[in-house]
């Protein structure tokens, strides 16, 4: 009962980080390409409640910040400009899922950028950057999981059960593809594809490298208990009635 | 059982010359050459590099250097490091060395508290100390390998106390054996925490997961049941009975003894065959990496090996199919 | 039997002599001066800080040395390690940028610019004790010029396709004869190493010397006549070399240099880590920081001599594929190439990148803009009269106009550029994924020309598969790259600058010039090589100068200075902006006081 609970916590939690990063172009406040080279290296702005005068604002807000002089990269807060933090704002240009063109986005604020998360050696926004970048991590790592998940299960399940010459060849092949110099291969692959490949593309390769890259180590841990589970009374029970290999 | 032996060194010899070949074969596939950093070079006119190019054969045909480089193999060289200009086995051996004086410590380490600790949670399963494992080993695994090996390296820096990078001090030489032994320990520490924190959640979870499976079942209920006492019932019974797909995974163990320790030691600038590999990777000094690759495949295949000579061992049921 | 009893016979040389040197270093104070002591001995005097003698100094290597072999030693390190345990007839020196003795104590040349008369300081010894003179030095130049031997310096010995040749007057007198009279024959003798004959002879003559040198010699096997010598080597860990008792220079006050006892090259494989190892007091020196590494270190002032030695002479640049499509070259990079050729296009580029947001950006401010190949660190060289315009888009917009583009709408409201055929203009830019400062400028010149409208990808490559597209396949758009001069004089930069050239990397390796403004740099080039006086050569090397600028096949970005550091213990260190940054004057660098006792 427990156990099931917290399966489904984490699995609420899983899907609400896949959503958003889905949704990468609405939760994002910019574009991730986007530079703003007068503010490069910013730390994260902490969002206030309250002014430096004490006054309290219903509306949560982040001070500008400056540079420090004779530095390039520490900044102070500007205690006199305030960016409050507006919800539902219009802003770049993304497409929703890749489709549907839009400009709402979760958050921003009037006149000056704000960085929850700070700004990179361009001054693009790390948040934005982040949750783009998530969306391909997140992705492809799923993607690539899966199909390494797949191709191992099948080829160490197969090597298990049937043993013999199988066994061998498919384990002798695991051993070569976890032995084998892959870096070179993706050298060599990486001269033999255009030079621009397209995101959706990249994505694709991505994931079939992981997965071509990383089958042998499930494919071993699955043979190992495959050959240990086919000697158990239930599989000798289904055979007994009749069950078949296939 | 000795045919089983012999089977498996004749698929072993074949694994390697498949290694070496395809390992040939991506070399050659992969864009550019040792010489062409000398390109950049302005001192170095064209015609020198075609030259060395071809002191070096790389103008010969595929088959023609696989042969000059198996002959070489056999003759204890592994072929020729172009950078070094020196043959490429003893560069490799003695880094070689070096790691596996890591690694191994590091192996040991880590199994040696992956063990324990999985059982105990495993025996907990469920219970608060459990689920704090757990969060500890998730917590672990989300570090990337490199903020922890940095991480370690900026705590050891603030601490001052110990040596923030290779293998032995430099007045190594004149220190006492219990000196140098210490000496060594001291430079060994950060590397081997590092690996050992970046092997461990797996261990444990692998470990707690296959006892806890194992605990459930009905033979050890009734052994229970019989009044064997708790810590021989776990370690007597229930880790044997888990044991398969641990000794698969301390196969890989052994199988990434020499390669599994790169980054660490890329860092920490630990002097072996990691950054030894990546630099004539990058470089493409081809045959030290591909006696590299080859030394690898060796422990591997031996690691894989004893595994699967642990399983015969430990596992009854795939004893009695083999002897079938 | 008798290579043994030779080998005991000098090891007891080398001590009695090292007692000796010990203790004429004890009673030097009181000794009246050097020369008179040392009557036959030639030694050099070299101003600078009186420092004091004894200590070790530990400087980080990012890579391990390959070989100690000055024949073929390609790589950074291995030069570095090669550098403090060589000596060269006429030396560069890395502060003035200009010529000065060495082992030779004075140079003549003849009115007809074809002689070289040059006369070798007496007593000289290599660092195992051997006596050095004119015969080793044609026995140096003989295995240089040898095709055989594959060394990079012959090419630095051939002039219009002849090589040099070389005469021995006496045993300390060498007269060499040049082919032709060449503007600064004498630079051509720094880096070229005089090779102890007695070791080397033999192993020539079997045709092994290329293979000598391995990092694992042992110590009595080799020689040079530099401050330090070999003593002992870890593979992986440490290279560590000797100071060497027989060096030729002395400070002003008659001690005889280097002040060092050993110096230790620590191998530590990547950037992050030399800092760390030097902030822990591991090493004692770094050079070739980066500028966020250098400001956190300024930071702690108080512990180290941080120095900035301004801009060097690595210039980074972007420059557009040029070549000739052959039957391979993919049929979109041909008619990318089309816009590349025209050189409004080229200029248009060049006038919207921001020069001024890399230095600040990449650089930390801690750079110099660059219009021209010759860098500001190159004062002497450097085209006063090149243009410096500032970024301008307005401008970069007429200029792509004039080519024949306009713009189009695309559906979001944005604008792209595009041909006069209505193909839009999207191309990529190849960079070093290694190198985090130009994969830094990609991205900003990317960001530059989207406002001009230019859809720019870029494509960050590991390094050799991005020589190989550029100078062997060809396949590639336009590409960001860095190059460093190895001496402020412009011959070293003749493969960039010759259409001939393998570092014409825009259109590499012609054999004729593909323009004729290439046409007029090689000729420019090749007469100022030629030419006898400063002015009349910086005359034709400025026209050359302009004429790259004008035509723009290099758009030149940004020039990173040189940082460098040091503990504050660390005496005469005087960073120069050629290399090795640090250790240029390795024999004056000294450890004060409390530096020496402490134990590491």
């Amino acid at each position: 009962m427990r156990a099931g609970h917290a399966i489904s916590r984490w699995l609420v939690l899983l899907v609400a980080l896949h959503a958003i990063v889905i949704f990468a172009g609405f939760f994002a406040p910019y574009d991730p390409t986007e530079q703003e080279r007068k503010n490069p290296y910013l730390p994260p702005m902490r969002l206030h409640c309250v002014d430096s005068q004490g006054h309290f604002h219903l509306r949560p807000f982040a001070y500008a910040l400056n540079l420090r002089e004779g530095s390039f990269d520490q900044y102070e807060e500007d205690t006199a400009r305030l960016l409050p933090v507006k919800f539902f704002v219009l802003g770049a240009n993304y497409r929703l899922l890749g489709l549907v063109p839009s400009r709402w986005h979760l958050f921003g604020a009037d006149n000056e950028r704000i960085y929850l998360l700070g700004s990179d050696s361009f001054g693009r926004d790390q948040l934005s950057r982040f949750l783009y970048g998530g969306r391909i991590s997140l992705f492809t790592g799923l993607l690539g999981a899966g199909v390494t998940l797949f191709l191992g299960l099948f080829v160490g399940a197969v090597a298990g059960y049937y043993g013999g010459w199988r066994d061998d060849l498919l384990m002798r092949l695991a051993e070569l593809f976890l032995a084998l110099p892959w870096l070179y291969l993706l050298f060599a692959l990486r001269a033999f594809l255009p030079l621009a490949v397209g995101p959706l593309q990249a994505f694709f390769l991505i994931v079939a490298v992981l997965g071509m890259v990383g089958w042998a180590r499930p494919a071993r841990l699955v043979r190992g208990v495959v050959l240990s589970a086919k000697e158990r009374d239930f599989v000798r029970a289904a055979r007994g009635f009749g069950a078949t290999d296939g | 059982m000795m045919h089983y032996l012999l089977r498996r060194s004749v698929h072993a010899v074949f694994l390697l010359i498949g290694v070496s070949l395809l390992a040939f074969a991506f070399t050659v596939l992969a864009p550019g050459n040792y010489f062409d950093e000398m390109r950049l070079n302005p001192q170095i006119t064209p015609e020198t590099i075609a030259a060395l190019r071809a002191q070096y054969e790389l103008n010969q045909p595929l088959p023609i250097r696989y042969v000059h480089w198996v002959s070489s193999v056999l003759h204890g060289n592994m072929g020729f490091s172009f950078a070094y200009n020196t043959p490429v086995a003893p560069l490799l051996l003695v880094r070689a060395r070096n790691t596996l004086l890591l690694t191994v410590t590091a192996m040991l380490l880590a199994w040696g508290i992956a063990l324990p600790l999985g059982i105990w949670s495993a025996e907990r399963f469920g219970r608060l100390s459990d689920r704090l494992v757990s969060w500890g080993t998730a917590a672990l695994l989300v570090i990337p390998d490199l903020a922890l090996a940095l991480g370690l390296l900026v705590i050891a820096v603030k601490m001052g106390r110990f040596p923030i990078g290779g293998m032995v001090s430099l007045n190594f030489e004149n220190l006492s054996l219990a000196g140098k032994l210490r000496d060594l320990g001291f430079h060994m520490a950060l590397p081997v925490t590092a690996l050992v924190l970046s092997v461990l959640p797996l261990l444990v979870e692998h470990v707690r997961a296959a006892v806890a499976e194992v605990l459930g079942a009905p033979f050890l209920l009734a052994a229970e049941g019989h009044g064997i006492p708790r810590r021989t019932l776990l370690y007597r019974y229930a880790l044997p009975a888990a044991a398969n797909p641990l000794i698969s995974l301390f196969g890989f163990s052994m199988g990434t003894l020499l390669s599994g320790s790169l980054l660490v030691e890329v860092v920490m600038s630990w002097p072996g065959v990691g950054p030894f590999l990546l630099e004539a990777i990058l470089a493409r000094d081809i045959y030290v990496v591909i006696g590299g690759v080859l030394l690898s495949t060796l422990f591997l295949v031996g690691g894989n090996f004893l595994a699967d000579l642990l399983l015969y061992w430990a596992d009854p049921r795939i004893r009695t199919e083999s002897n079938a | 039997m008798v290579r043994t009893a030779r080998a005991n016979c000098s090891s007891w040389r080398i001590i009695f002599v090292l007692l000796f040197v010990l203790a004429a270093l004890f009673t030097l104070p009181v000794a009246a001066s050097p020369q008179q002591k040392n009557s036959k001995e030639e030694l050099l005097v070299l101003p600078g800080e009186i420092g004091r003698s004894g200590g070790r100094l530990v400087v980080s290597l990012r890579a391990e040395p390959k070989t100690l072999n000055p024949l073929n030693a390609p790589d950074i390190s291995s030069r570095e390690v090669i550098g403090a345990m060589q000596a060269d007839l006429v030396h560069i020196n890395r502060a003035t940028l200009s010529t000065e003795p060495a082992l030779a104590k004075s140079w003549k040349i003849s009115p007809d610019g074809l002689q070289y008369t040059l006369v070798l300081r007496r007593g000289l010894k290599f660092s195992d004790g051997s006596p050095m003179d004119a015969d080793d030095v044609q026995f140096t130049f003989r295995v240089y010029l040898d095709e055989k031997v594959h060394a990079p310096q012959r090419a630095l010995l051939i002039f219009d396709g002849k090589p040099i040749s070389l005469q021995k007057v006496d045993s300390q007198t060498i007269v060499f004869q040049v082919p032709k009279p060449y503007a600064v024959a004498e630079r051509m003798f720094d880096g070229c190493a005089i090779l102890p004959r007695h070791l080397l002879e033999k192993p020539y003559k079997e045709g092994k010397i290329a293979q000598l040198g391995a990092l694992t010699t042992a110590p009595n096997q080799w020689a040079g006549l530099g401050p330090f010598r070999l003593k002992e080597y870890v593979a992986g860990q440490r290279l560590a070399l000797e100071r060497n008792p027989y060096y030729w220079k002395t400070d002003t006050k008659g001690n005889r240099l280097p002040y060092l006892d050993e110096l230790v090259f620590l191998f530590v494989p990547s950037a992050d880590a030399q800092v760390l190892r030097f902030q822990s007091g591991e090493t004692d020196v770094i050079s070739r920081l980066a500028a966020e590494n250098f400001s956190v270190l300024s930071r702690q002032q108080k512990d180290y001599t941080m120095v900035d030695a301004g801009p060097g002479l690595e210039y980074n640049f972007l420059f557009f594929n040029l070549s000739d499509p052959t039957e391979k070259t993919p049929a979109d990079i041909v008619q990318r190439q089309k816009w590349f050729r025209d050189v409004k296009f080229r200029q248009a580029v060049s006038s919207a990148v921001d020069r001024e947001a890399i230095v600040r950006l990449v650089y930390q401010g801690r750079g110099a803009a660059l219009w021209g190949l010759v860098t500001p660190g190159n004062r002497r060289w450097a085209d006063e009269k090149l243009p410096h315009p500032p970024r301008s888009v307005e401008r970069a917009r007429e200029l792509v106009k004039e080519a024949g583009f306009s713009w189009g709408a695309a559906g979001n409201g944005d604008s792209w550029l595009q041909d006069s055929g209505g193909k839009p203009v999207e191309f990529s830019i190849i960079t070093q994924s290694s190198s985090a400062e130009r994969s830094k400028m990609a991205a900003l010149i990317q960001d530059d020309l989207k406002q001009l409208g230019m859809r720019v990808q870029v494509v960050p490559l590991e390094s050799r598969s991005l020589l190989d597209r550029v100078t062997e396949t060809k396949e590639y758009d336009a590409c960001v790259l860095g190059a460093a001069s190895t001496d402020a004089d412009p011959n070293v930069d003749i493969n960039v600058w010759l259409s001939s050239g393998g570092l014409h990397l825009w259109n590499p390796s012609q054999t004729h010039p593909a323009t004729p403004w290439e046409a007029e740099i090689d000729r420019l080039f090749n007469a100022q090589m030629y030419a006898r006086t400063f002015e009349e050569r910086k005359k034709l090397y400025d026209r050359a100068q302009e004429i790259l600028w004008e035509n723009q096949p290099m758009i030149f970005l940004a020039s990173p200075d040189i940082l460098t550091g040091a503990k504050k213990s660390v005496g005469n260190f005087r960073p120069a902006v050629l290399e090795p940054y640090v250790l240029w004057n390795v024999e004056q660098l000294y450890l004060r006081n409390e530096a020496v006792n402490a134990t590491r």
